[in-house]
């Protein structure tokens, strides 16, 4: 999420070729950290693969839109997402847990399922499905259009529209950011914005550093850390919001 | 007699596809990286102004001759290639065990979303 502001305003990237090796670097973490929660058996394949359908919608769209649009707008349209993102992840988050109702969409599409707790295994359903998929679309538009994960829009479609519960959401989430960064990467790649010498060094910081992180972060305490976060992303997201006012983005 | 293929067969496949295919993606980005170095290659001081390819057939015409003749540049784009067709080859799988599972609303629904990667491909393609 910070490496669009460090490659744009930081090295004086222009905004499309920043876009492009961040969608590179989100695949490559969403692949990484993906094994171990698909492993542990808390990702949803299912909820996960039909979700898919509306985030790479909304991707193929934002790409798109994406080759359209001025640096700036996007500049802008990316500092509101950061924002917003930091509401969402200061808020309390309410876990859910829905029993299944028979004979209902989620039942049909077998959106439900079970996942470990302490030993005891739980079952749960979505809800809301069709409000949740068009949420998603959104998700996916904006990951298309600024190469990033959403993964926190991703959430508040999962969690708070379908009731989800918070361990299901933030992993089936994360396990879906791959693929719709993938939709879009296709068209960045061959509309040349893409470029190899931005993109690798980018791609191999980020799986080195989260592979790095998965092991060191677990160990501290993650509520000064929110903070710490939020009050730089904050700070991040008003400059960018001035950069993109002050028409300074390539 | 065969084991029936249940959905924890088909997340540890998934999960281990997923890692082979970063690794592989990193390391050929490593080695393209320090190849592209050894060309004498420099990062340039300004970003706005790269002579790049924009036309898809010249960015696909360029990636084959650089690859062929073993570039540094076409070696990296190989190993972002490999990481696009990781969660390509990922729904693939699921394709297969939906199908082994005989869940057939699910066969559609991967098949929905290889749609929509098709279309994106060409999409991209076309521009």
């Amino acid at each position: 999420m910070v490496i669009i502001p460090l490659l744009t305003l930081g090295f004086g990237v222009p905004m499309h070729y920043a876009v492009g090796a961040s969608l590179i670097s989100v695949i490559g973490t969403s692949s990484g950290a993906a094994v171990a929660f698909v492993k542990e058996g808390f990702t949803n394949m299912r909820i996960g693969m039909f979700l898919e359908i509306a985030t790479t919608i909304g991707a193929v769209v934002g790409a798109l839109v994406s080759g359209i649009l001025n640096p700036n707008t996007i500049g802008i349209i990316f500092a509101s997402i950061l924002l917003l993102t930091v509401v969402l992840n200061l808020r309390g988050k309410e876990d859910h847990q829905e029993s299944l109702v028979k004979g209902s969409l989620e039942h049909k599409l077998k959106l439900y399922g079970t996942f470990p707790d302490k030993g005891v295994v739980k079952s749960y359903s979505a809800r809301n499905t069709i409000p949740g998929f068009f949420m998603m679309i959104f998700a996916g538009a904006m990951s298309g259009l600024l190469g990033i994960g959403s993964g926190a829009l991703k959430v508040l479609a999962m969690d708070n529209m379908m009731k989800l519960p918070f361990k299901v959401s933030t992993t089936t989430s994360n396990f879906m950011i791959g693929v719709t960064a993938v939709a879009s990467s296709l068209i960045y790649f061959q509309r040349g914005e893409i470029i190899p010498y931005i993109a690798a060094p980018v791609l191999v910081g980020i799986v080195v550093g989260s592979f790095i992180g998965s092991k060191t972060l677990m160990a501290s305490k993650t509520k000064k850390l929110k903070v710490f976060f939020a009050i730089v992303i904050t700070a991040l997201s008003i400059y960018m919001m001035y950069n993109g006012i002050a028409n300074n983005f390539k | 007699m065969r084991k029936q293929f249940t959905d924890i067969d088909l997340n540890r496949s998934v999960g281990n596809l997923l890692r082979l295919g970063v690794f592989l993606s990193v390391g050929t980005a490593i080695v393209g990286f320090v190849k592209l170095f050894l060309e004498g290659f420099k990062m340039p001081k300004d970003y706005s102004n790269l002579q790049v390819p924009t036309s898809s057939e010249k960015i696909w015409g360029s990636f084959w001759t650089g690859l062929t003749s073993g570039q540094g540049m076409a070696i990296i784009q190989l190993g972002i290639l490999f990481l696009i067709l990781t969660p390509l080859v990922r729904i693939i799988f699921a394709l297969v065990g939906y199908l082994k599972e005989k869940d057939y609303v699910y066969v559609v629904v991967s098949l929905i979303v290889l749609g929509i990667m098709a279309f994106s491909f060409i999409t991209g393609y076309a521009h």
